[in-house]
Parts: structure tokens; sequence; C-alpha cells
């Protein structure tokens, strides 16, 4: 049932997945036409945090010791369940999009429960805000996702995403672009980017998903750090398997063809947050609601088209 | 079947017994928790026997003065009567548990609880209208009885009494809807029932009419004004009873009546799908600006109650659309959710006792940091709180899998309505899965974690073992839930093919393997999940903390002296909600404002009730009252008017009666 191709492109994935956002920062620091950091960065810093040891609030119950485990497992268990490199996931099965989304549901719950636990104003703004904005996220992902189930007729993100084709690219140039652009807008939701979320700002009252882990030290830290990577890398090659399509790469090319494309998602994302700033936070609702209005026009144009 | 009847009889018996000996609390404590234990380990074996084997009991037939009237328990019944046998039990050894709080006099308390559960157990073995109807009665006035217990307290007096008037209001639909059946086939027995063909308007009016009575119970959107407040000021068991067991009869009899109606519309289908998503967001964005504990935990059941309409919704329409595969994942996941919610809700609201006894408060912001002092309670509850969002590895995310992979299935089947409803069950089950992990991280924290906002000096204890041990056995039953799923879907399915037959969808073998298996992959996936978390978490405090300190302070931007009033508060939680939201849950807001360089005192305070009592039932509700303010000319209290009331309808009627012939 696994076959060796999908575990080596996992094991790949978990290698190459801190290189991410490295990437992004490069291009943010070419932008500010600075050196920037080492595209290894995250390594490094994982690394370094690995070897310390952790300091814990005094208010910390056994929730915050045990949420950096939880989120880090969780995350593992989704990536089992998307497929990277043009290639079938270790694990394919009817439905597994709804465990991958829930697995990474329970990431968050323990991570908004863990700033909850420390009883500081600021963990709490950012947990408040962080599950309104995954929850409004929720319905765009979802609605992108069924178009495609009903184009591919496959009930597994394997399935789905192979059976994805340069042809319905031609078809439907619409619909698609509609569900990429949404997804696109899920993925700097979900990963704490800029115009939802400024990984770097300086002020704790503006930031959702550094805020909640404020009090994180030494092995915890580097477990959240590397989760939030391989998030990163998730989503990016679910937009990639979109966009490229499995059906338009010759087999030999699957790990080439992937590698830029994560770097091209990568890049964008960089552009975007050089070149925007962050949206005010009463507009943030309506900008994910936006992308969720934009996967229901994809899905609009789908019914009507039938 | 003998063997459910003698349950029902001794749990009514243990009622009354206990009622008689209220004087001697403890006794009357110990007759009623045994009777309702042992009445429910005695139905438990013919329900948990019908449901293995997929037979039929026996029937008995009851020679009332209205006619022959039938008890039968079929696999359906014995499905619906599980939450009562086992919330019922467990409740009561929990009120058995914490009787010792409660000053007030005990023996009819008791007496009306076992009432509850012996109508619940007598509603699903009854296959007559009349005996049905008779046992919803009863039920909901022995509910009433049981939420007006703290009469003393206004608040509790209204919740009761808009929960009797609810109650009845949709009690009339229920007559109308059986008498309009029965004059169909001539009889109140539901074997009858099943046999008459009817028209589909007669249908659709039946169905609609089920649906506005039972829909009072389960708290669809509309009607589920009277559910906040009541399981709110009732006792935590039996809040716990009512949410997991008496709503579920509304399912029960929604379930029982699409069996009679053999050809079914889709606009009932179409109705059950929006209607339940409705519910299920408007729930929880209520849910989210409440600040009482266990008005959360009700809304929360509404949002539940609707999943399963969605689920049921889809089903309906897969049959129509003779898609069996999807009727199995939507009819099974929306039964099995019926479990899980029982299961959850049962122990959110045991938990939600235990904190109210511990702290004495129901109040989200006087609460906090109970993780320390009541860890066990603690660590139910924030089982419970997981479960119930829906998250793996626990129950009911299960059964929402299976109603989100009958969405997928949807999707797959290419027709614009199929795509519409998979859009609904997807967008729709994704955005309440979010809110409602909003709702339960939100009250998870503020109960149980950071700093106690309480200024009280005393420590909260934890609670007795045999008030945690009710709470035991349900996180016991809802990690085997999650991970038997696969087996415990094995006779659910046997339910679900039976109310699939009524309408005649057949489920094959392959319908149900394919929705199974992922099933069972999924529960190995969490199973997995949870054992390297737990395997992990234990060797890095085990092995790998060397050199960890827990006495520093918690960061708050620099400032060295955080204390318990800088958390962020319920009201500061769902501040953002509110704001998105605004059209549907308008807060009332409270307080002064902060004025000047060294404001003196500030305050503020939120407080949202819900919007459809504000806006449509308490206008609504005046006009009648204004209306209706002639017609107490005729209600005086005078009695022998009112017998010569009487005497002039009887006069009418004979006159009538004369004429006519």
């Amino acid at each position: 049932m696994i076959s060796i191709h999908s575990v080596v492109f996992f094991i790949l994935t978990l290698l190459l997945a801190p290189a991410l956002p490295g990437i992004i920062n490069k291009v943010k620091a070419f932008f500010g036409g600075k050196m920037g950091p080492p595209v290894l960065q995250l390594y490094y810093d994982i690394a370094k945090l690995m070897r310390k040891s952790a300091a814990y609030s005094q208010t910390a119950s056994m929730v915050t010791r045990l949420a950096p485990v939880v989120i880090f497992f969780s995350t593992l268990g989704a990536a089992l369940l998307v497929p990277f490199f043009f290639s079938e996931a270790c694990c394919r099965f009817a439905g597994d999009v709804i465990l991958m989304a829930y697995l990474l549901g329970i990431g968050r719950f323990f991570m908004v429960i863990a700033a909850m636990d420390r009883g500081s104003a600021f963990e709490g703004m950012g947990a408040s805000r962080e599950v309104l904005y995954s929850a409004l996220a929720e319905p765009a992902f979802f609605c992108g996702l069924l178009v495609l189930i009903n184009e591919t007729g496959d009930l597994s993100l394997s399935g789905i995403f192979s059976g994805l084709s340069t042809e319905l690219w031609r078809q439907n140039p619409a619909i698609m672009l509609l569900i990429a652009v949404s997804w696109m807008i899920v993925l700097l939701t979900e990963n704490a980017r800029i115009p939802v979320d400024d990984p770097n700002t300086h002020l704790e009252l503006t930031m959702i998903h550094e805020v909640m882990i404020l009090d994180y030290s030494s092995k915890d830290l580097g477990l959240i750090e590397y989760a939030s990577a391989l998030k990163l890398w998730l989503f990016s090659s679910l937009l990639v398997g979109l966009t490229i399509t499995a059906g338009a790469v010759p087999s030999y090319l699957h790990i080439p063809v992937f590698m830029l494309g994560m770097c091209a998602v990568a890049v964008i994302i960089g552009c975007v947050e050089s070149t925007i700033a962050r949206l005010r936070l009463i507009h943030i609702p309506k900008f994910i609601v936006g992308s969720g209005a934009l996967a229901i026009i994809a899905l609009i144009l789908k019914i009507a088209g039938n | 079947m003998q063997q459910f009847v003698t349950a029902i009889l001794v749990i009514t018996v243990g009622g009354l017994l206990a009622w008689l000996t209220g004087r001697l609390k403890s006794l009357s404590v110990v007759i009623g928790t045994g009777s309702c234990v042992g009445g429910g380990l005695l139905a438990l074996i013919p329900a948990t026997e019908i449901l293995m084997s997929g037979g039929q009991a026996a029937e008995i037939v009851l020679n009332l003065p209205l006619g022959a009237a039938t008890m039968k328990l079929d696999a359906v019944s014995a499905f619906f009567s599980l939450p009562v046998i086992v919330l019922g039990s467990l409740a009561a050894v929990y009120a058995a548990a914490t009787s010792h709080y409660d000053k007030h006099e005990c023996g009819g308390y008791w007496f009306f609880y076992c009432l509850l559960m012996a109508s619940m157990l007598f509603l699903t073995a009854s296959a007559n209208a009349v005996l049905f109807l008779m046992a919803w009665e009863i039920m909901s006035v022995a509910a009433f009885f049981l939420i007006i217990h703290r009469d003393e307290i206004a608040s509790a007096r209204n919740a009761a009494w808009r929960f009797l008037v609810a109650s009845h209001v949709g009690t009339a639909g229920l007559f109308i809807m059986f008498a309009i059946i029965s004059a169909h086939c001539g009889s109140f027995e539901f074997a009858c029932f099943t046999r008459t063909p009817v028209s589909a308007e007669t249908a659709s009016l039946v169905f609609f009419l089920a649906l506005f009575g039972f829909g009072v119970k389960v708290g669809l959107l509309p009607l589920h004004v009277w559910m906040p407040d009541s399981y709110a000021f009732a006792d935590a068991h039996v809040s716990a009873v009512l949410s997991g067991a008496m709503s579920k009869m509304g399912f029960y009899g929604l379930i029982r009546v699409l069996m009679f109606l053999p050809v079914h519309s889709a606009s009932w289908g179409w109705a059950l799908a929006f209607g339940g998503l409705l519910t299920g967001v408007f729930a929880l964005i209520t849910a989210l600006a409440q600040h009482d504990l266990k008005k959360v935990i009700a809304y929360s059941s509404m949002e539940n109650a609707g999943i399963i309409m969605m689920g049921l919704g889809c089903a309906i329409l897969a049959g129509i659309w003779k898609v069996p595969a999807l009727a199995f994942a939507a009819l099974t996941g929306s039964l099995l959710h019926v479990l899980n919610h029982a299961a959850c809700k049962g122990l959110l609201f045991l938990g939600s006792g235990a904190a109210y006894f511990g702290t004495g408060t129901r109040k989200l912001e006087a609460m906090g940091g109970l993780a320390k002092t009541m860890p066990y309670t603690a660590m139910f509850f924030g089982i419970g709180a997981a479960a119930i969002s829906g998250l793996p590895p626990f129950n009911s995310f299960i059964s929402e899998f299976m109603i989100f992979l009958a969405g997928l299935q949807a999707a797959r089947l290419g027709t614009s309505s199929a795509l519409l409803l998979a859009g609904v069950i997807l967008a729709g089950l994704g955005l309440i899965g979010g809110l409602a992990m909003a709702t339960f991280s939100r009250t998870f924290g503020l109960v149980f974690l950071g700093a106690s906002r309480s200024d009280k000096k005393v420590e909260p204890r934890e609670s007795d073992w045999l008030v945690r041990l009710p709470m035991a056995i349900l996180v016991l039953v809802i990690f085997l839930l999650a991970l038997l799923s696969p087996f415990i879907l094995i006779p659910v399915a046997r339910v679900a093919s039976m109310i699939a037959a009524a309408s005649g969808v057949t489920f094959t073998p392959e319908n149900a393997m394919l929705n199974i298996q992922p099933v069972m992959i999924a529960a190995t996936i969490s199973f997995f999940f949870m054992l390297f978390v737990v395997l992990v978490w234990r060797l890095r405090s085990r092995f790998f903390s060397g050199g960890d300190v827990n006495d520093r302070c918690t960061w708050d931007c620099g400032f060295a002296a955080p204390d318990a009033r800088i958390q962020y508060t319920s009201s500061s939680f769902s501040q953002p909600v509110s704001e998105v939201f605004s059209s549907i849950v308008r807060p009332y807001r409270h307080g002064e404002k902060v004025a000047g360089f060294f404001p003196e005192r500030a305050s503020f305070r939120t407080d949202a009730p819900d919007s459809l009592l504000r806006y449509l039932y308490v206008p609504l509700f005046g006009l009648i009252d204004r209306a209706m303010v002639p017609l107490r000319a005729l209600q005086h209290g005078r009695l022998h008017l009112y017998i010569c009331y009487l005497a002039i309808v009887l006069l009418a009627l004979l006159i009538w009666k004369v004429v006519a012939a």
C-alpha cells in the first residue's frame, strides 16, 4: 500500500521544510536591500533551541508542556496525507483531506489553550484572533476542494492532485484561477503571513501567531517552529500541485519542477510581504471572507456550467 | 421486551419510593440512584441484544380503555434508548454524589428524575401514537419540574415556564400530525401508519408538522429559545440528561415519522440541510458571546443538533437521488453523532457542575486556573471540549468525518443540486467545526487555565471520587467510541439500513465497506497520533527536562508583575467574533468609560441575550398579550360561571349534532 517513492518524498519533505521560510526571508531581504539571514537559518535556530533547557511561567500547567508535542505530531500526521513532488502521499483514503484539516485543527486547539494557559493578556489576544481567522478560512479551503473533487472524481488528496491536468486549466481557467487565489489567501492566513499577520512585527499587540508562543523556549519552541515550517510546506505544496498540475510534468522531472514550484510560492509570499503592509485587524475578517467568496464563486460557476 | 418494561417499572417505582421516603434524605437518595442504575442495567441488556442481533423483541399489547396499544422494541428504539440508559444512570450517580450541596427537599426531585428517565424509555418502546404522546407529555412535565427545582431564583422560574410553553406549542404540532396520519389509516398503531399510503401533500404536511414539533425539543433554529436558560438553571446532572438524552428523543420522533412516510420529498432534505446549517452557525456565534459556562454548553447542544440535521437532510436527498453509498455515510454519520454528542455533552455538563461546586459560580469572568486545584475535572473537561469540537483522536471526529465523507461523495456526483448540497455540508461543517473549536478552546481556557479571576479567598477543592467516577466512565466511553468506531459502526449501520429500508433504499455491503474503510484508517491514524503524543511527551518530561525552570513569570511586554486581572476575559476573547457577526449577535455593553489621565474607576461588561428572543419572541408575545387583553373579561375566577360556560358549549354541541343529523 505504501510505495517506497512516497516514503522517500515524505522524508525529503521533513528535511527540506525549514528551508522555505529561509527563502521567503531572502526575498524580503532583497527588497529591503539587505543581505538577510542565510537560507538555512531556521535549521541553525532549531538545532540551537534543541540543546537548551526550558523556562516555564509559574502560571503554566500541564497544557503548556503537552501542547508542543501535540502541535508537532498533528502537523506530521497531516503531512502523511498530503501528496508531495507530484507523487502519492504516504497514506491515501477517501476523505483523507478531512483528517488532514482536523489534525491541523487539534494542533491549533492546543496552541490556543496553551496560549490561554499562561494567563497573559497578549497571548489571549492572539488566541482570540487565531480561532476566528482560522474558522473563517475553513469554508474557502473546502469549497475549492469540492470543485476539484467534482472535476477529478476522486475523494483522496493523492487522487485529486494526480487527476489534475493542464487540460482542466484550459477548459475552466476562471474556476481554477479563483481556487488558486482563494487557496493562496488561505495559505497566508493559516501560516500567519502578511497581510493577515506579520511574523516580524515588534509589537505584541498586533501579532497573532507569534504572540501565542511568546512564552515558549528551547525544545518546545523548536518543535513549534519546525511544525510551522512544515505546515507552510504542506499548504505550499497543495498550491503547487494545483497550479503546475501533476499531469503536466513528466515523471523524471517531478523533483526539480516541484522544487522550483515551491521556490516560486516562497518568492510570491516574499514579494507579497515586501510590497504590502499588514491589514488593520478590523479588515482581516473581510479579507478572509473574501477568499471564501472567491471559492464560492468558483463553485457557483461550476454549478452553472453543469 | 418484558425485561425492558420491568426496567421502566423499576425506575418508576423507585422514584415513587424515593418520594415517599423524602424525609430521610440519605435513604431517598439511595433508592433513587439504585433504581436508576438498576433499571438502567436491566434495560441495557435487551437493548444491546437487539442492536447486536438485529432482531426484534416480542411485542407487548396493552389493553387500555382507548383500545389496544402496542409496545415494541426494535433496533431504532434500542439505539435511541442507549443515551437514556447510560446518561440516566451515570447522572443519577453524580446526583447522589453531589446531593449534599443541595439544601432543597429531595424526594420529589428524585421522583421527577426517575419519571423523566422512565418516560424516555417508555417513549422509545411505544409503538402507538397515544402511548407515544403520553410518554412525551410525561417527559416534558417531569423535565419542567426538574428545571424549576431552584424556584427561589426568578430566572430559573422564567426558564422553566419558557420551557413548558415551548414544549407544549411543539406538542400541539405533534397532536395535529398524529391526528392527520391516524385519520388516514383509522388506527393509532405505528404498524398501521407505515402501511398507509398518503398523498404527497399530506406527507409534506405531516413532515413539517413533525419537524416543528420535534424541532422544539432538538433546538431547531427559531424554536430553540427555551434551551439555553433551561439547561443553565437546571442542575448539572439534569442538564446532562436533558441535553444528551431528552433532546435526542426529538430526533427519534423525527426518524420514526420519516419511516412512516415511504416517499420522501426533496424539499424536506433541503429544509433539514439548510436548517441544520443555520442552527449550527447561529448557535456557535451566540455561544461565543455568552458568559455563563452552562449557557455556552447549552448552545453547543443546539449546534450539534444542527450537524445531525444536516446529516439527516443529506440522507433524505441521497435516498431520493438513489445513491445508497451517500445515504449510508450521511445516515450512519448522523446516528453515530447522536451517541457521540450524548457522551461529550454529558461529560461537559457534569464537568461544569463540578466546576460550579468548586467555585460557587457559573460566570466565566470569575473563573480561571482550576486546572491546578481540580486537575481531574480539568482533564475530563478538556477531553470533552476537544471531543465536542470534532477533533481527532476523539469520538465526534468520526461521526463528523462520515458526514463530511457524504459531502465529498455528493461533490463527485456532478449534478448541480448535489454540488450545492456538497457546498452546504463541506463549507458549513468546516465553518461550524472552526467555530466550535473557538468556542471550546475559549471555554476550557477561561475556566481551567491561566490564573483565577475570582476575588474569593477560598481555594476550590477537587471533587470526591464518586463525583469524578461518572465523568471518568464518560471519558472511557468517548475513547471507546473513537477507537472502536469501525466495530461500533456495524450495529449503527444495521439501524441505518432499517431506517432507509422504510423508504425503499437498500444498503449493500459494498456501500458499507466504501464508507467504513476510510473510518478505519482515520481511526488508526488517530490512535497512533495519540500514542506518539503521549509517548514523546512522557519521554520529554522524563529524560529531556534537565535544567528546566518552572518559576518564571509570564511574559507581558516587559511588565514584571503580571496578575490575574490582566488576563484576557470572556468578553475580550469573543469581541472579534461579535464584531464580525454583529448583525446576528448584538451584545449589550455596560460600564463606565475611562476618563482623564489618572482614571479612578472604570468597568466594562458585555451581555449577549439571544437575538431571536430579543427581536422576535419578546415583541411577538407582547403583541399577543396585548391582543388578548379583552379576553380577560371571560376569565374572572368565578367558578359557577365557568360551569355555565361548560353547559353552554355542551348545549351548542348537542344542537349542532341534532341539526347535522
